[in-house]
């Protein structure tokens, strides 16, 4: 049985990067261990089918390669002995933050979008616009401005349920005006 | 005569334009062909080995030799690629999710070439199952993997990726051992 198994010793022992006197120790270990000899043999099998596979970029024109690379280091050399002030304005750099800043675009523009909905809220009722002079509370709702004008016609229910609709249209367009008749009478009679 | 890397960086930092030349002409196809396997886009390939061919131009004067000129070039080369990759990966997210914009993007991810006309149905799929899972791993697991394909030790590797040695071993037992379980898998 071995002492301790040779994780960290792997590798190099695979790629033979191991000094002799480690790598006969390793092996000795190998040949006890079948946990670590299996690992060592597996290692071995991927790095020759990485090799065997190994992936060729696409065919470069040299030449005209090299012809690009001189062209972007005198725009660079040219840039870096322009002032500044002055580089700014356009050349390649402009593009490139140009295309740079085209998700830092549309992150600005969804961050916007986001507050608008959390300021404004999503399918809130509309709110109805206060004019001058309109004495309804300005953070009424349409619903809530509907329901409130009815709350006349709540208060003089008693003459509204004795009303024939068809008949008596202009007493209910007129009912904000009966409670102010009824004042009136009862002043009257108050001093006669 | 051969000149030395570091004999023609000197000269670059004195803006030589032909010690350049010959110095991109030694790296220009292993730069690209790292960039092309860690970002699988053969125009991101394109742009970032470039760039960093400008920026070894322009810091040339900074390199102060304590790594091979290699090392220090490929540091650059991997930090511009790791850095392009996390940038792009959220707006991969956000653009592709949903969208049938990813279709054209796998195709490009998918190994090219190294597979020839006569070369059966099986092998392109092993290859393809693979690169699958390659692609899957982490990006300091894949660009330890990519270069150690391209044959740095470790030590190379670890300078690159501007991490330890220990570290490195760790990115790669971590990298083979979820390849061998992917590839047990399908």
């Amino acid at each position: 049985m071995t002492a301790r198994h040779v994780d960290a010793e792997v590798v190099p022992y695979v790629l033979g990067e191991l000094a002799s006197e480690d790598r006969a120790r390793v092996e000795t270990h190998l040949a006890a261990c079948r946990p670590c000899r299996e690992t060592a043999a597996s290692f071995r099998t991927v790095l020759t089918e990485l090799v065997a596979t190994r992936a060729q970029p696409p065919a470069v024109h040299w030449s005209r390669w090299q012809a690009e690379l001189r062209r972007k280091l005198d725009s660079r050399l040219e840039r870096s002995r322009t002032p500044p002030h002055e580089r700014e304005v356009a050349g390649p750099r402009h593009a490139r933050l140009g295309w740079h800043a085209v998700p830092l675009a549309l992150s600005g523009a969804l961050a916007a979008v986001l507050l608008y909905l959390a300021v404004h809220g999503i399918g809130q009722e509309p709110r109805v616009p206060q004019l001058v002079g309109d004495p309804r509370p300005a953070d009424l709702t349409l619903d809530e401005t509907i329901a409130g004008r009815r709350l006349d016609m709540l208060r003089h229910y008693s003459v509204v349920e004795r009303l024939d609709l068809l008949e008596d249209l202009d007493v209910i367009g007129n009912l904000d005006r009966l409670a102010d008749v009824k004042e009136g009478r009862a002043s009257a009679m108050a001093e006669g | 005569m051969e000149r030395s890397d570091e004999a023609l960086l000197e000269r670059v930092a004195r803006r030589d334009d032909d010690a350049f030349d010959v110095l991109v002409a030694r790296y220009r196809e292993r730069a690209h062909r790292i960039a092309w396997s860690i970002l699988r886009n053969a125009e991101d390939a394109r742009d970032l080995s470039q760039e960093a061919f400008i920026r070894l131009y322009r810091s040339a004067g900074s390199f102060r030799g304590s790594a091979r000129v290699s090392t220090w070039f490929y540091r650059i080369l991997v930090n511009l690629c790791l850095d392009h990759r996390r940038r792009r990966r959220w707006w991969d997210r956000f653009v592709d999710s949903g969208s049938g914009a990813g279709d054209t993007a796998l195709l490009d991810r998918l190994p090219a070439a190294g597979v020839h006309p006569d070369d059966d149905l099986a092998r392109g799929e092993t290859m393809s199952r693979v690169w699958s899972a390659v692609d899957r791993l982490s990006s300091h697991q894949r660009a330890a993997v990519v270069l150690q394909l391209e044959g740095l030790p470790t030590s190379e590797i670890a300078e690159a990726l501007g991490c330890s040695e220990a570290t490195v071993r760790v990115h790669l037992h971590r990298a083979l051992a979820a390849l061998r379980k992917s590839l047990r898998e399908t």
